[in-house]
């Protein structure tokens, strides 16, 4: 996981479009609040694409609006598009007069991905193991076209799985909030391994072996090493009392997405193995190799196999060498740009661990 | 995917000679590791200064002037069910100018490993079934300037 001190927000503007009813700003001023020009363009082209659709098969969650009332602000904070929040509260017709304390819909999963020069859905669909139809049912795609370079889309799986249920992150949420009660009784080390015993219960349900969550003495953002099995996690926060719980949050948050990262790999152990491919070519520790092929082979004609290899592909596979690319253009020791951010987070792998990861953060305040 | 690195001995010159007896260290406890030694009493040996805040639960970083920065670590396991392996990670010190051909000649080959969004360069020296280096280096491997920014010797049990 990466620091986020890239902002993706794009600067709001407060006009008063025809046609829109007047929407009240955070502070109480007149104005439309949905995120300037281009916000008004995309709720505007939003009300049209999804004449006739329903945001009933997105799985989505109810959030209370808190000091965000836009729509843009609201679509990042959720890390979704404005279009796909009008889906999803298309039966709440106060969706265009947000204020504090309603009550909207907001999809479970963050799932934004940057839609670039040369993408196409069927190019979209084969890089991330989904359909067409998925993408285009997700975000309201009038006619099935794509919108243009530089728009946000999201992507939902075919099916949730694993650490990507509901379920599971509402169960590991409970874990963390039970140690944020307990956290000012117990010691570092304790609070390491009940975060670590958390995931672990996660994990274990799909056959993952337990990770360790270690530390290096160096505070900052977590990362799965897929070579030791371990997640790295920020000694600091971690040593000292009075934790805020907006800090659990964005630890439970970075723990789940590197968890999930575990979980990835796992599965692309069991691919590489079932094709018969050197265990030693994965570099993963033996106990995990010998979970994958005890687990076996994944069913690749299935959304779920489908899915999963687009993630293998991308680490492994076809797609090693772009992956190799971007993440070169990520560390070079220059300024991170926004399009070597964007191409970080549209590899396969890390779309998927945002979007997990960040259901702890939609579900947090549920 | 960059070329595999052959073990060859590097050459040193201007602060590889300074610091070559830094690497040569690094690259020894390391080795010890790798060989079952307990990892803390040759850090204390070397005057580690040793934060043991997350003792109970196998993780000690730690530092040694002008030898191992901050990011250094040791991880053993506590739990017999872990399939994590033991770990010792080397951070060098700013002006150590370990090599990655230094650390291949000293265990073997290096392969090129899958990166990480916070390691791009990553190589890895399969030595046994059970014991590996994991090196992260700078830059283009044998490119003027490139080090070794992190060497883990994994152990496993």
């Amino acid at each position: 996981m990466l620091p986020s001190d890239i902002s993706t927000a794009t600067p709001r503007l407060y006009l008063k479009p025809e046609g829109l009813a007047p929407v009240r700003t955070a502070d109480g001023g007149g104005g439309i609040d949905i995120g300037g020009i281009s916000g008004i363009f995309d709720a505007a082209k939003a009300i049209v694409a999804t004449a006739g659709r329903d945001g009933s098969h997105i799985p989505s969650t109810r959030a209370t609006v808190r000091d965000e009332t836009s729509l843009s602000g609201l679509a990042e904070q959720y890390g979704t598009t404005v279009q796909q929040l009008i889906l999803l509260n298309k039966n709440n017709p106060g969706i265009f007069d947000l204020r504090k304390g309603d009550t909207i819909r907001v999809p479970l999963n963050r799932q934004v991905v940057e839609v670039q020069e040369g993408d196409t859905l069927r190019s979209l669909a084969r890089t991330y193991g989904v359909s067409v139809d998925q993408i285009v049912k997700a975000n309201g795609l009038l006619g099935g076209e794509l919108p243009p370079p530089g728009s946000d889309i999201v992507l939902v799986p075919p099916t949730a799985y694993g650490l990507g249920t509901k379920a599971s992150a509402k169960a590991f949420i409970a874990d963390i909030k039970t140690l944020e009660h307990q956290w000012n009784a117990l010691e570092p080390s304790e609070r390491l391994q009940a975060l670590e015993d958390a995931i672990n219960e996660r994990l274990a349900t799909r056959g993952v072996p337990p990770v360790d969550l270690v530390i290096d003495g160096l505070d900052g953002n977590g990362v799965y090493d897929f070579t030791t099995h371990t997640i790295k996690v920020d000694s600091a926060l971690l040593s000292k009392d009075g934790v805020k719980s907006e800090d659990l949050l964005d630890l439970a948050d970075t723990v789940y997405h590197e968890g999930r990262h575990a979980e990835q790999w796992f599965d692309m152990a069991r691919i590489h193995l079932a094709e018969g491919r050197p265990a030693s070519e994965l570099d993963m520790p033996r106990g995990v190799i010998r979970a994958a092929r005890e687990a076996g082979a994944i069913d690749l004609d299935t959304d779920r196999g489908r899915f999963a290899n687009a993630m293998y592909r991308s680490v492994y596979g076809s797609g090693s060498d772009r992956r190799n690319d971007v993440l070169t253009a990520l560390n070079d020791g220059t300024t991170v740009t926004p399009e070597e951010y964007a191409d970080y987070r549209r590899l396969p792998e890390e779309a998927d661990a945002w979007r997990v990861g960040g259901m702890i953060t939609n579900l947090w305040y549920g | 995917m960059a070329a595999t690195v052959v073990a060859t001995m590097a050459m040193a010159t201007g602060p590889v000679e300074a610091k070559q007896g830094s690497s040569e260290v690094l690259l020894a406890l390391a080795d010890d590791f790798l060989k079952g030694a307990d990892p803390l009493a040759n850090l204390r040996d070397r005057k580690a200064a040793i934060d043991d805040t997350f003792a109970k639960s196998g993780n000690y970083a730690f530092r040694i002037a002008d030898l191992a920065d901050r990011g250094s670590s040791v991880a053993v396991a506590t739990d017999a069910a872990s399939v994590s392996p033991d770990t010792l990670t080397l951070v060098p010190a700013a002006g150590v100018w370990l090599k990655l051909d230094a650390v291949a000649a000293r265990f073997g080959e290096a392969k090129p490993s899958p990166s990480l969004p916070n390691a791009a360069r990553r190589y890895r020296i399969a030595i046994a079934e059970d014991r590996s280096i994991i090196v992260e280096i700078s830059g283009e491997p044998g490119r003027t300037g490139t080090r070794v920014t992190k060497l883990i010797a994994v152990r496993e049990r």
